[in-house]
């Protein structure tokens, strides 16, 4: 009888603990923005304070990728440097760093085995109330259930940072409440880290994790962050995760293959994303997502500041090249999200995420394009439904984290005061971009005076539609058989959206659904046309058990247009 | 009327909106009614699937709880018709916070109802409703849309 208790008891922890193991979910914690009127983004050092990461074979590697007599005084200078090669695991250079360090990692393959060893939430961490904070949701702060809404809280990283993180990078002695205080609590350690790949390419320091934690690289309120020159792979959610950061830069960096994000910021500030390739990555490439405001309705679109910086990524094979829900104030160009399913989302639907609703993002000199990535087939969702990340087939598989109109260059649903301008947009066989109106109840907020607060002031300028750079021909989706086709589909929701100066395959831009007005647009609010109603069905997917909802066009790309 | 019709619309998307201005739904005498001809939608690339969004409101003198996973179709004599069916109170597309693929079917209350699957209806409150449904070739088309404490009529087609 004895027995059985302590059977049933131990029974009863696993159950309790369950929940606890495994959550997770996209937003964070409970977040408050980085002060913005603080802050920069930080450059690349070349002196100062380092500490030197090696692997036994780094010398080997680094002689085969110098070779060339062009490199030989690099690699002179890199061989004195790993004579000062203390540490074989990059965690533990960073224990012994402080503030103002450089890490310098030299080539090789790092799996943070040290880090590995720790369990996703040690017994130390274990305490519910202590270490874990509700996430799910505005309105539900007392619910206590055993969805996934627990999130790990800020005491969770400080006092356990390697359970869920294979690199973690903490940036405050004590611990805070997450919310309080507003903003954000600064930097007090670690702060201006930088962490630098030796190789002579970005994939000469792979950085591997190990698809159980979440984040292969997590940089929590560690301001003025910067990292280089690495390749990231295989997070259970994000290869490189910045929570609250006032002040990153992440340069030459691979992102691949990660089970949601290839490179996410959440209420981060005053960020650069430079030369980023992002691919293989079950959500998007890159999310530079719950963004702090820059601009203000009275400010109209000359009077803007940009918080975060995006430059020449190259995001491809994703479910979404870029996304960022609330990603507000974002000024992203001269990068190409191409061979996505979508190529680009902004949008207002989710709940959680600090900065609703999305506005004020500039998308300028972009290339998106041949965004026909077919991963909703019912092979694909097969293996994905039943097949948990940590036993799939390791770098081969993308699988879909949400559903996604394939076939589509831009998506917004639910933005106000974003410019589209100077881009080309082509090949997307579903549509080019789409704009739609999100009522505020859908993101969790149900004030009557906020259900009609997007999608208003948006501007599509200059843009060259079903044309590649070279002038070929290759048209955007465009066939009347097929919803919410054509270079630009609209609800006709809203005011002031308005289009003028692009042009064409054939001429003049085609619409679907509404006809959008030239510049400022229409001054008075207007009703959706029910276009958005046409998607409302797709939002009962999931793979095990609804794989192709009925009434959901989403899931096959539409042959090329003609 | 015009103007009643502009602040229906205007109120329609809001979960705790009352609608008054007069009019009759279409509907079961005591539960939920159309607030206007629901649309029917149908899907060039997709034959066999069509969709009905509309506003319903709680005609009843009770709150209603409803969950859209639920409903089901019925045929005019009020049989039920075999076919692959979904619902939400919602008038547009929505996720949730969490990938299905990483943890499952969504429980939390909260999100329930922002998703618009599972919701309570105070009287006279509006809510958007879209039914969506697949049926395998020769079978008829449904008639009505049974919600579990009543049905509502679909359009035709």
């Amino acid at each position: 009888m004895k027995r059985l208790l302590l059977l049933a008891a131990a029974l009863v922890a696993v159950l309790v603990a369950l929940p606890v193991t495994f959550s997770s979910g996209h937003p964070e914690r409970p977040t408050t923005f980085p002060n913005p009127s603080i802050g920069h983004v930080p450059a690349f050092r070349s002196s100062g304070p380092s500490i030197v990461v090696c692997k036994s074979d780094s010398g080997k590697r680094l002689k085969r990728e110098f070779a060339p007599r062009r490199y030989h005084r690099a690699l002179g200078l890199r061989l004195v440097q790993l004579k000062r090669c203390k540490y074989r695991d990059i965690q533990a250079a960073i224990n012994h760093a402080k503030s103002n360090y450089r890490i310098l990692v030299m080539p090789g393959v790092y799996k943070e085995i040290p880090s590995r060893r720790i369990p996703i939430t040690p017994k130390k961490c274990s305490d519910q109330n202590r270490y874990f904070a509700v996430t799910e949701g505005y309105d539900n702060v007392n619910a206590r259930s055993n969805d996934p809404p627990v999130r790990a809280n800020f005491r969770f990283q400080h006092d356990c940072p390697n359970a869920r993180n294979l690199i973690a990078v903490i940036g405050n002695k004590h611990v805070t409440a997450d919310t309080n205080p507003s903003p954000a609590p600064p930097c007090d350690r670690l702060c201006n880290l930088q962490i630098t790949g030796m190789g002579l390419r970005p994939g000469n320091v792979q950085i591997v994790g190990d698809r159980k934690k979440m984040d292969v690289i997590r940089v929590d309120r560690a301001s003025g962050f910067a990292i280089r020159n690495v390749l990231v792979q295989e997070g259970a959610f994000n290869g490189i995760d910045g929570v609250q950061i006032n002040g990153f830069h992440f340069k030459d960096i691979i992102a691949r293959f990660n089970q949601n994000y290839g490179i996410l910021t959440f209420t981060a500030e005053h960020g650069l994303y430079e030369r980023i390739r992002a691919y293989g990555n079950g959500d998007s490439g890159v999310y530079p997502g719950s963004s702090p405001k820059g601009c203000s309705p009275a400010n109209g679109y000359g009077n803007r500041r940009y918080g975060i910086e995006l430059r020449k990524i190259n995001s491809y094979g994703n479910t979404l090249g870029y996304s960022g829900t609330a990603g507000n104030s974002t000024w992203i160009h001269d990068s190409q999200f191409h061979d996505n399913s979508t190529g680009l989302s902004t949008d207002s639907f989710a709940s959680g995420h600090p900065g609703m609703p999305q506005e004020c993002a500039k998308w300028e000199n972009n290339r998106f394009n041949s965004n026909n990535l077919g991963i909703f087939n019912s092979a694909n969702q097969k293996y994905c439904g039943n097949t948990p990340f940590a036993q799939r087939k390791p770098l081969t598989r993308v699988c879909p984290q949400f559903q996604v109109p394939e076939g589509s260059g831009i998506i917004i649903y639910g933005g106000n005061r974003n410019l589209i301008r100077n881009n080309r947009i082509y090949d997307n066989w579903k549509s080019g971009i789409r704009l739609f109106g999100i009522p505020a109840a859908i993101r969790g907020e149900n004030d009557p005076s906020k259900q009609q607060d997007t999608s208003n002031g948006n501007q599509i300028l200059n843009n060259s539609f079903g044309r590649t750079a070279s002038g070929r021909r290759a048209p955007n989706g465009h066939d009347p058989l097929v919803m919410h086709t054509g270079d630009i589909t609209w609800d006709d929701e809203g005011q002031n959206n308005c289009q003028q100066g692009n042009s064409s395959a054939d001429g003049p831009v085609t619409f679907s659904d509404g006809v959008m007005p030239g510049c400022p647009g229409r001054p008075i609010k207007a009703f959706a046309n029910g276009a958005l109603g046409r998607d409302a069905p797709c939002a009962a997917w999931d793979p095990k058990t609804m794989p192709r909802p009925p009434g959901c066009d989403w899931f096959d790309v539409p042959s090329r247009p003609k | 009327m015009r103007r009643c019709v502009a602040a229906i619309a205007a109120t329609l998307l809001v979960a705790s909106s009352a609608v008054g201005c007069g009019g009759n739904s279409t509907g079961g005498a005591k539960g939920l009614g159309w607030v206007h001809e629901p649309r029917l939608i149908r899907y060039p690339t997709l034959p066999n699937d069509r969709a009905t969004s509309g506003e319903v409101r709680n005609d009843s003198e009770r709150a209603l709880q409803l969950d859209a996973r639920k409903v089901r179709l019925l045929d005019a004599q009020g049989r039920g018709i075999a076919a692959t069916v979904t619902a939400r109170f919602l008038a547009g597309f929505a996720h949730g916070l969490y990938s299905p693929t990483q943890f499952g079917p969504v429980r939390n209350p909260f999100e329930l109802q922002r998703l618009g699957v599972k919701v309570v209806l105070a009287p006279k409150q509006v809510r958007p409703l879209t039914v969506a449904w697949r049926l395998k070739p020769g079978l008829p088309a449904p008639a009505r849309v049974d919600y579990g404490a009543g049905s509502l009529p679909l359009p035709k087609g």
